[in-house]
């Protein structure tokens, strides 16, 4: 019986430290400076004409914001929630237009967000 | 002699425990404090930055491995951030506003040197440390100028240090 418990106690332990590594790694805060650091570097090297496809949904997922991406002059911001956000300059002198679906989102049900560059 | 065995069986049991629940607070202390020291520095992309500048300038200034002479001669007259489309200001943090730019381009070729940005970042290019300096990036090439080969030298450095770099 002691056994049981022991082995279960392990179980419940190691259960908690993964949630905690895997909660870490998918914070709001972490998530905004990536995906806003991803989208500028990808605006860098685009030439005007370009369409990026960018797979966000894992990242938009977590949004509670009507608009979780803006482009405005040459920074790209990324808020998720109301509390945080995160805003990264791009040194490519383009317009960019964020692709807005049928359905007045950004993202597809496959999680794809595009970025026409002009 | 059977009741000793059994006491000091009893005694290991709760020696065992007490070593297990020590060794657990251990990987526990260990694993926390490793993901938040992992999690804790930010996402250093300035080398790929410096890298993806470089090539814009060169692509700039080249056409199909050849010196675009016209091009050169927008450089002199309005400027290399303007004739590339480059936009060198960053206004994306508070302090970078008070600053000329994060960026910094120096381009030898065809005996002129061109520069852009803030010059001041010039001087950590070559430093071992990478964690609170600017990162630099130096590309060497040949382009053909009036059929002979002329060499293109660049050097980019982006500062955005903290947005980049635990301070």
């Amino acid at each position: 019986m002691s056994n049981v418990v022991f082995i279960l106690l392990v179980i419940l332990f190691f259960s908690i430290l993964l949630t905690f590594v895997v909660k870490q790694s998918s914070k709001e805060y972490i998530l905004e400076e990536q995906t806003s650091k991803k989208i500028a570097l990808a605006i860098d090297a685009a030439k005007p004409g370009t369409q990026i496809l960018l797979n966000l949904g894992s990242v938009l997922q977590k949004n509670v914001m009507d608009e979780p991406i803006r482009i405005s002059g040459n920074i790209v911001s990324v808020q998720l929630t109301a509390k945080t956000g995160y805003g990264y300059s791009f040194f490519n002198n383009v317009n960019v237009e964020i692709v807005k679906r049928d359905n007045g989102k950004i993202m597809n049900e496959k999680g794809e967000v595009i970025f026409r560059i002009r | 002699m059977n009741l000793n065995w059994k006491i000091n069986r009893k005694g290991d049991e709760r020696v065992l425990s007490l070593y297990w629940f020590i060794l657990f607070i251990i990987v526990a202390v260990a694993i926390v404090s490793a993901v938040l020291i992992f999690y804790s520095y930010l996402l250093d992309v300035r080398g790929a930055e410096a890298s993806i500048l470089a090539d814009k300038v060169i692509d700039c200034l080249s056409n199909d491995g050849k010196l675009n002479v016209a091009k050169l001669e927008e450089v002199d007259k309005n400027g290399l951030e303007s004739a590339c489309n480059l936009i060198l200001k960053d206004e994306s943090k508070e302090k970078y506003r008070e600053m000329k730019s994060q960026y910094y381009i120096q381009l030898e070729v065809g005996g002129k040197l061109i520069m852009a940005g803030d010059q001041d970042f010039l001087a950590y290019c070559g430093q071992s440390s990478k964690t609170n300096i600017p990162i630099c990036f130096e590309k060497k090439l040949f382009v053909l100028n009036n059929n002979e080969f002329s060499s293109m030298k660049i050097i980019t450095a982006v500062r955005k240090v903290e947005q980049n770099a635990k301070g």
